[in-house]
């Protein structure tokens, strides 16, 4: 039994520092990568057309639109008869007129109703579409159509890209001598995942999933947070503090009384929770203190 | 019952605790002296702005390894945004604080994407020949990322001979790579002749040069364009020439760009029709190099685009 957890636990360790260095490693190439010159040097970079689903706030948009990137458009769906105010605001603030056009036949049956796009220069990367679809899925093939570029980023209504994010990406992709590759995605943070067009449309939408169809070596996976995931704001009363509190003061007493009355296998398993769940806040810590 | 398992375990999760613990610690300290460093480098910043419009501001004195390395930082990034510094005084502000040592002893400490971010802030700064010398196995080390950077050193250092040092890395420059030899010649520290780069047998010189002529809009370039896209073996770098005639809005209905065109793989054609919709080539232009059938989608995108123009 102490050899199988001896085993177990050498296992965990080896882990953990593969796990941290990977994170070193990836900490480094993002300092590289973000060193002055570099950004400036993307001046040409490959175009990516990020398509945001589900667009339920004003603020979504414009924070999408502060990119810098000079090759970047922005793809947002939302249901205009859904959301008549928001739709009417969006349409005001970015003064965005109705295309005649609609992609292909198949669009009308898609639940497509229009395309807009902004009369103002500074605005000319958002493409507003007003779409009945609900699933991500859906609306991320309804706004692929649309998009202009070849690199695809669909973006979940609750994710914000970090700043550079975009920047970051374009880099990765154009690391390397001859063609990019077909997917690029993260481990730490949010999902976030830049995949060419071409593969979308071989596997026949965003709903057959892809990313999984490219092959090992046509894809990169950045060990680095690109995103984060935004929740909606909660009341200050229910912020769950007093909850989570509550929940750490009953593990710990739990084990401890579990050790004090020899029940060792309960107190065990209490103090190995108590520690996960710690580095799990831990982690989260470390994630909102980097975003910040 | 044997309690040693158990005791292992709690050691172990303890173990764990302490590590996260001891992360967090970190990584707050970390953060504490970003913001230090912060209101440094913006002391630096207004020091050396000083320096470059009037030369009598002293200059903000690094004290330690640490401010050094932020003054490069500083100071890369100062090139960075900005055309027409006086490069002379920037290289005494390099000479007397030390900045250049500062960052070939960091590079020389350190390996892999540290050695070449030291580098890289290194090929930013204002310096003298001679630190080309110094480089060592740089140049040659077995990382593409420490090559690369020390390539680039040895451009900012030595621009005159800037040509050959690129005929003559091992390395095929990546999209990004060539984009950055190209900030060197946005900021005029390296100068080169586009027609010697555009006919040159070496890869990575016709990739510069192409990079070059959209660069700086040289519709005298289109002939030499044609005649690439002819005789071009590499296929990724005769896209590249058919792009750089679309940078250039020429017309592209020449035998030897539809011939071209007509041998891309499928990908890759649908790849270069969206970025001719997306560069403002007219539906009509399209047709004649990719066909009725396979122009369509990039077609209807380019009545969405003149639809804005027209009601505009």
């Amino acid at each position: 039994m102490s050899l199988i957890i001896t085993i177990a636990l050498s296992v965990l360790v080896l882990a953990a520092a593969t796990l941290l260095l990977l994170l070193l490693r990836a900490r480094n190439r993002r300092l590289l990568m973000t060193a002055p010159g570099v950004r400036s040097a993307l001046q040409e970079g490959p175009g990516i057309s990020l398509l945001a689903c589900g667009v339920t706030e004003e603020e979504r948009i414009a924070r999408l639109l502060c990119v810098e990137y000079a090759r970047y458009e922005v793809v947002a769906t939302i249901d205009g008869r859904r959301h008549p105010e928001l739709f009417a605001r969006l349409l005001d603030r970015y003064r965005m007129m109705a295309m005649e056009w609609l992609p292909d036949e198949r669009a009308h049956e898609r639940g497509m109703r229009g395309v807009y796009r902004s009369r103002n220069r500074c605005f000319r990367c958002l493409v507003l579409i007003d779409s009945t679809a609900v699933c991500p899925t859906e609306c991320f093939d309804i706004a692929a159509t649309v998009a202009s570029y070849d690199l695809l980023l669909p973006l979940a209504g609750d994710t914000v890209l970090l700043p550079g994010a975009i920047e970051r990406l374009a880099a990765e992709y154009t690391a390397l001598p001859g063609e990019g590759p077909d997917w690029i995605g993260n481990v730490v943070g949010a999902p976030v995942e830049l995949i060419a067009r071409e593969r979308v449309l071989a596997a026949g939408g965003f709903g057959r999933r892809p990313a999984r169809t490219v092959p090992r070596a046509r894809r990169r996976r950045l060990w680095e947070p690109l995103g984060l995931r935004c929740r909606a704001k909660r009341h200050p009363k229910r912020s769950g503090r007093p909850l989570r509190i509550l929940a750490a003061l009953l593990l710990c007493g739990g084990a401890v009384a579990a050790a004090v009355t020899g029940h060792w296998p309960l107190a065990a398993v209490l103090l190995t929770a108590a520690a996960l769940w710690a580095t799990y806040r831990c982690a989260a810590l470390l994630v909102q203190m980097q975003s910040r | 019952m044997n309690p040693l398992p158990y005791l292992v375990l709690l050691a172990a999760a303890t173990a764990l605790l302490l590590f996260a613990g001891v992360a967090t610690a970190v990584l707050r300290l970390q953060l504490r002296r970003r913001a230090s460093d912060e209101a440094i480098r913006e002391r630096m910043l207004r020091s050396l702005m000083g320096l470059l419009l009037d030369a009598e501001e002293p200059v903000f004195a690094p004290a330690g390894h640490r401010e050094r390395l932020l003054m490069a930082e500083t100071m890369a990034a100062l090139a960075e945004m900005s055309c027409g510094l006086d490069r002379e005084r920037l290289r005494e502000v390099v000479e007397r604080y030390g900045l250049d040592e500062e960052l070939l002893r960091r590079g020389r400490l350190t390996g892999g994407y540290r050695r070449a971010r030291a580098l890289a802030l290194l090929a930013r700064l204002p310096l003298a020949p001679g630190v080309v010398a110094r480089l060592g196995r740089d140049l040659t080390s077995r990382r593409r990322e420490v090559r690369f950077a020390a390539l680039t050193v040895c451009l900012a250092a030595d621009p005159d001979n800037a040509a050959e040092r690129l005929a003559s890395t091992g390395d095929t420059l990546s999209p990004r790579e060539v984009a950055e030899v190209m900030t060197f010649v946005r900021r005029g520290e390296l100068t080169f002749d586009w027609e010697a780069l555009v006919a040159a047998p070496e890869r990575n010189l016709r990739a510069v040069g192409l990079a070059l002529v959209r660069e700086f809009f040289i519709e005298e370039a289109a002939d030499d364009l044609f005649r690439l896209i002819d005789e071009e073996a590499d296929e990724s770098l005769a896209a590249e020439a058919v792009r750089t005639l679309c940078a250039l809005q020429q017309p592209l209905e020449e035998r030897t760009v539809i011939r071209r065109i007509a041998s891309m793989d499928p990908s890759a054609r649908r790849r270069l029709a969206r970025h001719l919709a997306s560069e403002g080539y007219s539906a009509g232009a399209l047709v004649p190099l990719f066909g009725e059938e396979e122009s369509r989608p990039e077609a209807s995108l380019v009545e969405s685009y003149k639809c804005t123009l027209v009601c505009h």
